[in-house]
């Protein structure tokens, strides 16, 4: 009696441990099933995910994205999603991105990208034509137009900029710097500089969402940029290029901030928190 | 001394350093020493602007103008190294050996106008063998002159400047030679693309006092530069010169080319590491001084500015 006892507490264990191992294998596959994919947080009009697995469809808050999925955006439109690593990326109107390697590699077709890399918890690459972006700690944002032109903003962080074919050479480009180029450049050019308060104020890629986790940081580098202007390091010019696109418009007044414009929150579907 | 004596010698013999020889070998090794400018590419030149395509999703970028403080101090100091075919630049009987060439150059160049600036320098280098140690020296050039641009004239760059130049052996520093010179020279520079550039330039270094006699001379030298960048921080150079070196002593003339390549590898704004090598060809009308040296190497250097 004494030993069936003893075999049924041992069977008991044996049980106990069996569903522990089981348990923590699960909780090990759902996490890195959970870090290759991405999910959609905030949805703004029309915006479509393009599935491997499924026709196109409209994207709504909560659904996942993985590898091979591409999602686009319509006129007027605009949406957030959280990738592996909890990267944040923001697409505006018009812009289609895919993306591969778990998620960790964003290649952008068209239109424009808002992207926050958090720190130390990984790397996040973004492909455009013969350029790729990278980096382990960086708020920016990516646009490109066709064949005409790639252009990319630092906000605070580092992004290592390189050409994708095998000489390519590489570039750190630095919070306040704007680098603009062909999408099939063989060299990289020198980039320049913009003033982030000013940028950060008229963005809609920052003003129409949730405030970035790196707000801060940016603030920091405003701050910074600040001090070299005051201390007459930077000079503001009175060039200006009023969102997208590479054309330079002359205004009056160098230092004019503009205003921030009112939220406009109609028809968002919020990012849950 | 006794290298100072076998080099000053007037009459070579075999492996031995002929008259000027110290000179010649710290014109032809120290000339890549310094690093010099290279064509980098820059934004400016591509110069297209694409119609936006109407999104004001990005926000407004202001381009902030970046003012760049004119820094008059130049600190170099370096330390190429090399391979060379014929150690003493002799006629017949040459050795190879390898050698340092280390070396630190101070300059203060400040700007009286947007064109015209002062150039003030000392430059000391030593230049150690390996095995024929007999030819350490070392070389140290006091400068003090003018730059002139011309914009104007497709950036025409004139250049005269005093050259107190001291060549000493590397034990106690005692004298080789001593000459005072006016140097002269025009450079032309020709964009060909953003990322190649060739200058063209003449040059002129008379010396008008020197101590001992026998190794002053006059040098007319004409010379080209092709810098070829492959990306921002790699490039490649090719230089030619052609100099004419008028002694004063007797009626020797020497003809003397040189071609140097190299590849320059930028790692930071004020670290370069080189592959160097050099050729030169020597021919004089007394046929004792003809020479043809190979000089294969690398070499470091730290440039900062202030």
């Amino acid at each position: 009696m004494k030993n069936r006892s003893l075999s049924s507490a041992r069977r008991a264990k044996i049980l106990a441990c069996g569903l522990l191992v089981c348990l923590i294998v699960s909780a090990i596959c759902l996490d890195a099933a959970q870090l290759k994919e991405g999910r959609v947080t905030h949805v703004v009009n029309d915006v479509k995910l393009i599935s491997t697995q499924a026709a196109p469809h409209a994207a709504t808050v909560g659904k996942s994205v993985r590898d091979g999925d591409a999602i686009g955006t319509g006129a007027a439109s605009h949406t957030e999603l959280i990738l592996a690593d909890q990267a944040i990326v923001r697409l505006g109107p018009k812009t289609t991105v895919s993306f591969s390697e778990a998620t960790r590699t964003m290649n952008l077709g068209e239109g424009a990208v808002l992207f926050q890399i958090p720190k130390g918890v990984g790397r996040l690459k973004i492909k455009t034509a013969a350029i790729t972006t990278a980096s382990t700690g960086a708020t920016g944002i990516i646009e490109r137009h066709g064949q005409f032109y790639v252009k990319m903003l630092v906000l605070e962080g580092t992004v290592r900029c390189y050409l994708t074919h095998p000489l390519g050479e590489s570039l750190l480009v630095q919070p306040g710097q704007i680098l603009i180029t062909k999408p099939d450049v063989t060299a990289l050019p020198e980039p320049a500089d913009f003033d982030i308060a000013r940028e950060m104020k008229t963005c809609l890629l920052v003003r129409e969402f949730q405030p970035l986790p790196s707000q801060r940081r940016i603030e920091s580098e405003e701050q910074k940029q600040l001090n070299m202007i005051a201390k007459g390091t930077y000079i503001r010019s009175n060039l200006v290029i009023l969102g997208r696109g590479t054309q330079v418009t002359l205004v009056n007044s160098p230092s004019a901030t503009p205003s921030p414009k009112p939220l406009t929150n109609t028809g968002h579907q919020s990012r849950t928190p | 001394m006794g290298a100072a004596a076998l080099i000053l010698a007037g009459q070579p013999t075999q492996g031995q350093a002929p008259p000027g020889s110290a000179q010649n070998r710290a014109e032809l090794l120290g000339r890549q020493a310094y690093p010099g400018p290279s064509a980098t590419p820059s934004a400016e030149t591509e110069g297209y602007a694409v119609a936006s395509p109407n999104e004001k999703d990005i926000g407004e970028q202001q381009i902030l103008k970046r003012v760049e403080e004119y820094k008059p101090f130049t600190i170099s100091i370096y330390s190429p190294f090399y391979w060379t075919s014929n150690a003493a630049l002799v006629s017949r009987g040459e050795q190879d050996d390898v050698l340092f060439a280390p070396g630190v150059t101070l300059m203060y160049q400040p700007r009286i106008t947007n064109t015209l600036y002062a150039q003030v320098g000392v430059i000391q280098q030593f230049f150690f063998y390996d095995q024929l140690t007999e030819l350490n020296f070392a070389s140290l050039d006091v400068i003090a002159g003018l730059l002139y641009y011309l914009p104007q004239f497709h950036n025409l760059s004139l250049r005269g400047y005093y050259d107190y130049n001291r060549l000493t052996d590397t034990d106690n520093f005692d004298e080789l030679l001593a000459n005072h010179s006016i140097i002269l020279s025009a450079d032309l520079p020709f964009r060909i693309t953003r990322a190649q550039q060739l200058v063209v330039g003449v040059g002129l270094n008379l010396s008008f006092y020197g101590n001992p006699e026998v190794p002053r001379r006059n040098n007319y030298s004409l010379y080209a530069n092709y810098d070829l960048a492959l990306s921002r921080s790699f490039s490649l150079d090719a230089g030619f010169q052609f100099v004419v070196r008028d002694y004063y002593s007797g009626d020797r003339t020497d003809v003397n080319e040189i071609l140097s390549l190299s590849a320059n590898y930028r790692v930071r704004d004020w670290l370069m590491l080189s592959a160097l090598s050099s050729f030169s060809w020597n021919q004089s009308n007394h046929s004792v001084f003809d020479y043809s040296v190979a000089n294969i190497g690398g070499g470091v250097a730290l440039t900062l500015k202030f």
